[in-house]
Protein backbone atom coordinates (compact mmCIF):
# COMPACT_ATOMS: atom_id res chain seq x y z
CA UNK A 1 0.00 0.00 0.00
CA UNK A 2 1.47 3.40 -0.91
CA UNK A 3 2.53 5.34 2.05
CA UNK A 4 -0.33 8.12 2.00
CA UNK A 5 1.84 12.04 1.49
CA UNK A 6 1.77 14.31 4.14
CA UNK A 7 0.90 17.75 2.45
CA UNK A 8 2.82 20.35 3.95
CA UNK A 9 0.91 24.00 3.49
CA UNK A 10 2.29 25.75 0.77
CA UNK A 11 4.58 28.69 1.14
CA UNK A 12 3.47 32.00 0.98
CA UNK A 13 5.46 32.77 -1.75
CA UNK A 14 4.51 29.68 -3.14
CA UNK A 15 0.74 31.21 -3.07
CA UNK A 16 1.24 34.94 -3.78
CA UNK A 17 3.16 33.32 -7.22
CA UNK A 18 0.23 31.24 -7.77
CA UNK A 19 -2.01 34.51 -7.17
CA UNK A 20 0.07 36.80 -9.91
CA UNK A 21 -0.61 33.78 -12.66
CA UNK A 22 -4.67 34.09 -11.93
CA UNK A 23 -5.20 31.87 -9.18
CA UNK A 24 -7.95 32.98 -7.08
CA UNK A 25 -8.23 29.85 -5.38
CA UNK A 26 -4.41 30.34 -4.19
CA UNK A 27 -5.48 34.14 -3.01
CA UNK A 28 -8.48 32.39 -1.02
CA UNK A 29 -5.56 30.43 0.79
CA UNK A 30 -3.72 33.55 1.76
CA UNK A 31 -7.11 35.11 2.73
CA UNK A 32 -8.09 32.61 4.85
CA UNK A 33 -4.59 32.36 6.73
CA UNK A 34 -4.47 36.35 7.46
CA UNK A 35 -7.99 37.40 7.81
CA UNK A 36 -8.22 36.68 11.29
CA UNK A 37 -4.89 38.13 12.24
CA UNK A 38 -6.15 41.32 9.93
CA UNK A 39 -9.73 41.49 11.61
CA UNK A 40 -7.85 41.99 14.75
CA UNK A 41 -5.58 44.73 13.57
CA UNK A 42 -8.19 46.35 11.94
CA UNK A 43 -10.82 46.21 14.47
CA UNK A 44 -8.83 46.97 17.27
CA UNK A 45 -7.58 50.46 15.12
CA UNK A 46 -10.67 51.65 14.68
CA UNK A 47 -13.26 52.20 17.17
CA UNK A 48 -16.17 51.02 14.67
CA UNK A 49 -17.17 47.31 14.45
CA UNK A 50 -19.32 47.59 10.96
CA UNK A 51 -16.97 48.86 9.68
CA UNK A 52 -14.08 46.19 10.11
CA UNK A 53 -15.82 44.17 7.64
CA UNK A 54 -15.60 46.76 4.66
CA UNK A 55 -11.79 47.88 5.72
CA UNK A 56 -11.01 44.21 5.58
CA UNK A 57 -12.05 43.47 2.45
CA UNK A 58 -10.51 46.72 1.24
CA UNK A 59 -7.18 45.25 2.50
CA UNK A 60 -7.54 42.00 0.59
CA UNK A 61 -8.71 43.98 -2.84
CA UNK A 62 -5.19 46.63 -2.44
CA UNK A 63 -3.36 43.27 -1.44
CA UNK A 64 -4.07 41.52 -4.65
CA UNK A 65 -4.12 44.89 -6.85
CA UNK A 66 -0.35 45.25 -5.85
CA UNK A 67 0.76 41.40 -5.37
CA UNK A 68 3.45 42.05 -8.19
CA UNK A 69 5.09 44.71 -6.06
CA UNK A 70 5.52 42.38 -3.54
CA UNK A 71 9.47 41.35 -3.76
CA UNK A 72 9.62 38.60 -1.15
CA UNK A 73 12.36 41.41 0.34
CA UNK A 74 9.99 40.71 3.61
CA UNK A 75 7.72 38.51 4.59
CA UNK A 76 4.35 38.18 3.19
CA UNK A 77 2.08 39.15 6.34
CA UNK A 78 4.59 42.32 7.11
CA UNK A 79 3.60 43.43 3.89
CA UNK A 80 0.47 42.51 4.42
CA UNK A 81 0.13 44.47 7.67
CA UNK A 82 1.32 47.69 6.21
CA UNK A 83 -1.63 47.80 3.46
CA UNK A 84 -4.01 47.34 6.37
CA UNK A 85 -2.22 50.13 8.07
CA UNK A 86 -2.53 52.09 5.64
CA UNK A 87 -6.46 51.10 5.01
CA UNK A 88 -7.15 51.96 8.36
CA UNK A 89 -5.11 55.36 8.33
CA UNK A 90 -7.52 55.99 5.03
CA UNK A 91 -10.74 54.67 6.88
CA UNK A 92 -10.02 57.06 9.82
CA UNK A 93 -9.42 60.26 7.70
CA UNK A 94 -12.12 59.89 5.97
CA UNK A 95 -14.23 58.94 8.96
CA UNK A 96 -12.60 62.80 10.52
CA UNK A 97 -13.68 64.37 7.82
CA UNK A 98 -17.32 62.97 8.16
CA UNK A 99 -17.74 63.48 11.69
CA UNK A 100 -16.25 66.38 12.25
CA UNK A 101 -19.22 68.70 13.07
CA UNK A 102 -20.35 65.46 15.63
CA UNK A 103 -18.55 65.80 18.94
CA UNK A 104 -17.50 61.98 20.61
CA UNK A 105 -18.81 61.47 23.63
CA UNK A 106 -16.16 62.33 26.04
CA UNK A 107 -13.82 59.93 27.36
CA UNK A 108 -13.83 60.53 30.46
CA UNK A 109 -17.63 59.96 30.93
CA UNK A 110 -16.84 56.47 29.32
CA UNK A 111 -15.92 53.36 32.37
CA UNK A 112 -17.98 55.14 35.22
CA UNK A 113 -20.27 52.06 34.65
CA UNK A 114 -20.67 49.39 36.74
CA UNK A 115 -18.42 46.16 35.11
CA UNK A 116 -18.36 44.33 38.10
CA UNK A 117 -20.78 41.73 36.96
CA UNK A 118 -18.47 38.67 36.30
CA UNK A 119 -15.15 37.90 35.28
CA UNK A 120 -13.66 38.37 31.78
CA UNK A 121 -13.80 35.46 29.47
CA UNK A 122 -16.42 33.31 31.91
CA UNK A 123 -18.75 31.01 29.76
CA UNK A 124 -21.87 32.51 30.93
CA UNK A 125 -24.51 35.64 28.91
CA UNK A 126 -22.57 37.95 31.59
CA UNK A 127 -19.62 36.75 31.33
CA UNK A 128 -19.56 37.48 27.46
CA UNK A 129 -21.72 40.54 27.50
CA UNK A 130 -18.81 41.72 30.50
CA UNK A 131 -16.14 40.59 28.04
CA UNK A 132 -17.69 42.44 25.30
CA UNK A 133 -17.73 45.59 27.20
CA UNK A 134 -14.85 45.33 28.30
CA UNK A 135 -13.24 44.77 24.90
CA UNK A 136 -14.74 48.22 24.23
CA UNK A 137 -13.93 50.04 26.98
CA UNK A 138 -10.12 49.30 25.87
CA UNK A 139 -11.09 49.72 22.40
CA UNK A 140 -11.76 53.59 23.48
CA UNK A 141 -8.87 53.58 25.27
CA UNK A 142 -6.72 52.67 22.65
CA UNK A 143 -8.16 55.20 20.64
CA UNK A 144 -7.22 57.94 23.11
CA UNK A 145 -3.38 56.94 21.87
CA UNK A 146 -1.86 58.21 18.94
CA UNK A 147 -2.11 56.56 15.74
CA UNK A 148 1.79 55.65 15.39
CA UNK A 149 1.42 54.46 19.58
CA UNK A 150 -1.70 52.64 18.86
CA UNK A 151 -0.05 50.79 16.05
CA UNK A 152 2.77 49.38 17.84
CA UNK A 153 0.65 48.81 20.33
CA UNK A 154 -1.43 46.46 18.29
CA UNK A 155 0.68 45.13 16.02
CA UNK A 156 2.94 43.95 19.31
CA UNK A 157 -0.19 42.48 22.01
CA UNK A 158 -2.92 41.69 18.75
CA UNK A 159 -0.69 40.44 16.04
CA UNK A 160 2.01 39.47 18.39
CA UNK A 161 4.86 40.59 15.93
CA UNK A 162 8.51 40.95 17.20
CA UNK A 163 9.96 44.37 17.37
CA UNK A 164 12.18 43.89 14.37
CA UNK A 165 8.33 42.84 12.58
CA UNK A 166 7.05 46.11 13.81
CA UNK A 167 9.82 48.13 12.90
CA UNK A 168 9.46 46.59 9.05
CA UNK A 169 5.38 47.22 9.32
CA UNK A 170 5.76 51.07 10.48
CA UNK A 171 9.22 52.07 8.60
CA UNK A 172 10.65 53.17 11.98
CA UNK A 173 13.66 51.98 13.77
CA UNK A 174 13.42 48.93 16.72
CA UNK A 175 14.64 52.01 19.19
CA UNK A 176 11.55 53.80 18.34
CA UNK A 177 9.38 50.78 18.61
CA UNK A 178 10.48 50.11 22.03
CA UNK A 179 9.95 53.58 23.27
CA UNK A 180 6.59 53.94 21.46
CA UNK A 181 5.31 50.53 23.10
CA UNK A 182 6.72 51.77 26.62
CA UNK A 183 5.10 55.46 26.37
CA UNK A 184 1.55 53.49 24.90
CA UNK A 185 1.62 50.89 27.66
CA UNK A 186 2.00 53.53 30.24
CA UNK A 187 -0.73 56.01 28.80
CA UNK A 188 -2.82 53.34 28.25
CA UNK A 189 -2.56 51.77 32.11
CA UNK A 190 -3.33 55.40 32.91
CA UNK A 191 -6.48 55.32 31.47
CA UNK A 192 -7.78 52.06 32.24
CA UNK A 193 -7.02 52.77 35.81
CA UNK A 194 -9.05 55.72 35.57
CA UNK A 195 -11.87 53.93 33.89
CA UNK A 196 -11.04 51.39 36.79
CA UNK A 197 -10.89 48.93 34.62
CA UNK A 198 -7.56 48.23 35.57
CA UNK A 199 -6.20 48.28 39.31
CA UNK A 200 -4.34 51.22 40.57
CA UNK A 201 -0.34 50.51 40.75
CA UNK A 202 0.25 49.00 44.03
CA UNK B 1 29.44 40.21 42.28
CA UNK B 2 28.96 42.55 39.12
CA UNK B 3 25.73 40.47 38.76
CA UNK B 4 24.41 42.11 41.76
CA UNK B 5 24.70 45.71 40.57
CA UNK B 6 22.59 44.06 37.58
CA UNK B 7 19.37 47.15 37.41
CA UNK B 8 16.09 46.14 36.28
CA UNK B 9 15.33 49.17 34.06
CA UNK B 10 11.83 49.80 32.37
CA UNK B 11 13.23 49.21 29.30
CA UNK B 12 15.01 45.74 30.41
CA UNK B 13 11.62 44.47 31.85
CA UNK B 14 9.47 45.17 28.88
CA UNK B 15 12.19 43.86 26.58
CA UNK B 16 11.65 40.33 28.72
CA UNK B 17 8.12 40.75 29.01
CA UNK B 18 8.08 41.14 25.22
CA UNK B 19 10.66 37.93 24.55
CA UNK B 20 13.24 39.84 23.14
CA UNK B 21 16.08 38.96 25.45
CA UNK B 22 17.71 35.60 25.43
CA UNK B 23 20.53 33.92 26.25
CA UNK B 24 22.54 34.98 29.32
CA UNK B 25 20.66 38.05 29.65
CA UNK B 26 17.71 36.24 30.12
CA UNK B 27 18.98 34.51 33.35
CA UNK B 28 19.82 37.28 34.34
CA UNK B 29 16.80 39.38 34.50
CA UNK B 30 14.86 36.30 36.19
CA UNK B 31 17.44 36.46 38.90
CA UNK B 32 17.16 40.22 39.15
CA UNK B 33 13.46 39.79 38.99
CA UNK B 34 13.22 37.26 41.58
CA UNK B 35 15.02 39.51 44.19
CA UNK B 36 12.76 42.25 43.34
CA UNK B 37 9.11 42.39 44.24
CA UNK B 38 8.27 45.52 42.67
CA UNK B 39 9.73 44.45 39.22
CA UNK B 40 7.90 41.30 39.54
CA UNK B 41 4.52 43.81 39.53
CA UNK B 42 5.69 45.60 36.84
CA UNK B 43 5.88 42.46 34.76
CA UNK B 44 3.09 41.24 36.04
CA UNK B 45 0.96 44.76 35.31
CA UNK B 46 1.92 44.06 31.32
CA UNK B 47 0.19 40.79 32.14
CA UNK B 48 -2.73 42.01 32.62
CA UNK B 49 -2.82 45.33 30.00
CA UNK B 50 -1.94 42.06 27.34
CA UNK B 51 -4.96 40.17 28.31
CA UNK B 52 -7.29 43.35 28.30
CA UNK B 53 -5.36 43.58 24.71
CA UNK B 54 -6.56 40.33 23.91
CA UNK B 55 -10.35 40.84 24.63
CA UNK B 56 -10.05 43.63 21.98
CA UNK B 57 -8.31 41.40 19.47
CA UNK B 58 -10.47 38.60 20.01
CA UNK B 59 -14.00 40.75 19.90
CA UNK B 60 -12.19 42.08 16.50
CA UNK B 61 -12.01 38.90 14.73
CA UNK B 62 -14.72 37.57 12.14
CA UNK B 63 -17.00 34.84 13.04
CA UNK B 64 -16.85 31.92 10.20
CA UNK B 65 -19.97 33.32 9.13
CA UNK B 66 -18.53 36.70 8.51
CA UNK B 67 -15.26 35.65 7.28
CA UNK B 68 -17.35 33.60 4.69
CA UNK B 69 -19.13 37.02 3.74
CA UNK B 70 -16.18 38.95 3.53
CA UNK B 71 -14.40 36.50 0.99
CA UNK B 72 -17.67 36.35 -0.63
CA UNK B 73 -17.43 40.18 -1.03
CA UNK B 74 -13.85 40.24 -2.27
CA UNK B 75 -14.29 37.49 -4.98
CA UNK B 76 -16.92 39.58 -6.44
CA UNK B 77 -14.77 42.27 -6.54
CA UNK B 78 -11.52 40.69 -8.20
CA UNK B 79 -13.82 39.23 -10.45
CA UNK B 80 -15.85 42.22 -11.48
CA UNK B 81 -11.98 43.82 -12.02
CA UNK B 82 -9.75 41.13 -13.29
CA UNK B 83 -6.26 42.18 -13.11
CA UNK B 84 -5.77 42.85 -16.74
CA UNK B 85 -2.49 45.12 -17.59
CA UNK B 86 -4.95 48.28 -18.11
CA UNK B 87 -5.99 47.96 -14.89
CA UNK B 88 -2.62 48.61 -13.12
CA UNK B 89 -1.42 51.97 -12.26
CA UNK B 90 1.96 50.50 -13.21
CA UNK B 91 1.15 49.94 -16.87
CA UNK B 92 -0.20 53.49 -16.81
CA UNK B 93 2.97 54.92 -15.65
CA UNK B 94 4.71 53.15 -18.07
CA UNK B 95 2.86 54.45 -20.83
CA UNK B 96 3.04 57.69 -19.81
CA UNK B 97 6.94 57.75 -19.65
CA UNK B 98 6.82 56.02 -22.93
CA UNK B 99 4.77 58.82 -24.70
CA UNK B 100 6.75 61.84 -23.16
CA UNK B 101 10.13 60.28 -24.14
CA UNK B 102 8.54 59.27 -27.55
CA UNK B 103 7.21 63.37 -27.45
CA UNK B 104 10.93 64.66 -26.43
CA UNK B 105 12.77 62.88 -29.05
CA UNK B 106 10.62 62.61 -31.81
CA UNK B 107 7.91 64.55 -31.46
CA UNK B 108 6.70 67.84 -33.24
CA UNK B 109 8.73 69.85 -30.30
CA UNK B 110 12.18 68.77 -32.25
CA UNK B 111 11.15 69.86 -35.00
CA UNK B 112 9.68 73.48 -34.22
CA UNK B 113 12.72 74.17 -32.02
CA UNK B 114 15.22 72.79 -34.63
CA UNK B 115 17.14 75.51 -36.98
CA UNK B 116 17.70 72.09 -39.76
CA UNK B 117 16.64 72.26 -42.93
CA UNK B 118 14.64 69.66 -43.25
CA UNK B 119 14.36 68.57 -47.50
CA UNK B 120 10.96 67.99 -47.89
CA UNK B 121 10.94 66.91 -51.84
CA UNK B 122 13.67 67.48 -54.59
CA UNK B 123 12.77 68.75 -58.00
CA UNK B 124 15.39 67.57 -60.33
CA UNK B 125 15.81 67.34 -64.06
CA UNK B 126 18.81 65.28 -63.91
CA UNK B 127 18.21 62.01 -64.96
CA UNK B 128 19.83 60.46 -61.88
CA UNK B 129 20.95 61.84 -58.30
CA UNK B 130 21.91 60.66 -54.96
CA UNK B 131 21.14 61.89 -51.59
CA UNK B 132 23.30 60.86 -48.60
CA UNK B 133 23.46 61.47 -45.72
CA UNK B 134 26.57 60.33 -43.72
CA UNK B 135 26.43 59.49 -40.26
CA UNK B 136 28.69 62.37 -39.30
CA UNK B 137 28.42 64.63 -36.54
CA UNK B 138 27.33 67.47 -38.05
CA UNK B 139 24.75 65.75 -39.70
CA UNK B 140 25.26 67.49 -42.88
CA UNK B 141 23.30 65.89 -45.77
CA UNK B 142 25.56 66.30 -49.78
CA UNK B 143 23.17 65.75 -52.32
CA UNK B 144 25.15 64.36 -55.39
CA UNK B 145 24.00 65.54 -58.79
CA UNK B 146 24.97 64.23 -62.04
CA UNK B 147 24.22 64.83 -65.24
CA UNK B 148 25.55 61.10 -66.70
CA UNK B 149 21.88 60.30 -67.50
CA UNK B 150 21.62 63.42 -70.35
CA UNK B 151 24.91 62.43 -71.60
CA UNK B 152 23.98 58.38 -71.32
CA UNK B 153 22.51 55.92 -73.89
CA UNK B 154 19.16 58.19 -73.63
Amino acid sequence: MPEAKVQQPEEDEQLVSQALAGSQNAFRKLYDRYQKKICGLVGSMINSPEDTGDIVQEVFIRAFGSLDSFKGASSFYTWLYRIALNATTDFRRKQARRSQSVPEQPLSEIGRGELQVAAPGEETPEGELYSKELAALVRKALGTLGKEHREVMVLREINGLSYAEIAEVTGVTIGTVMSRLHYARKKLAETLQRWKVLDQEG
Amino acid sequence: MADRKFELTEEIIQRYYDCEVHGQERSRIEEALAADPASEEKLARYGRLSELMQLVGEASEADEFTARRNWREISARLKAKPRSLLLRPRFWVSVAAAAVFWLFFYGPFEKAQSNELVIESIDCTYASFMLIQPETETGHTIIWLSDSGKNGSQ
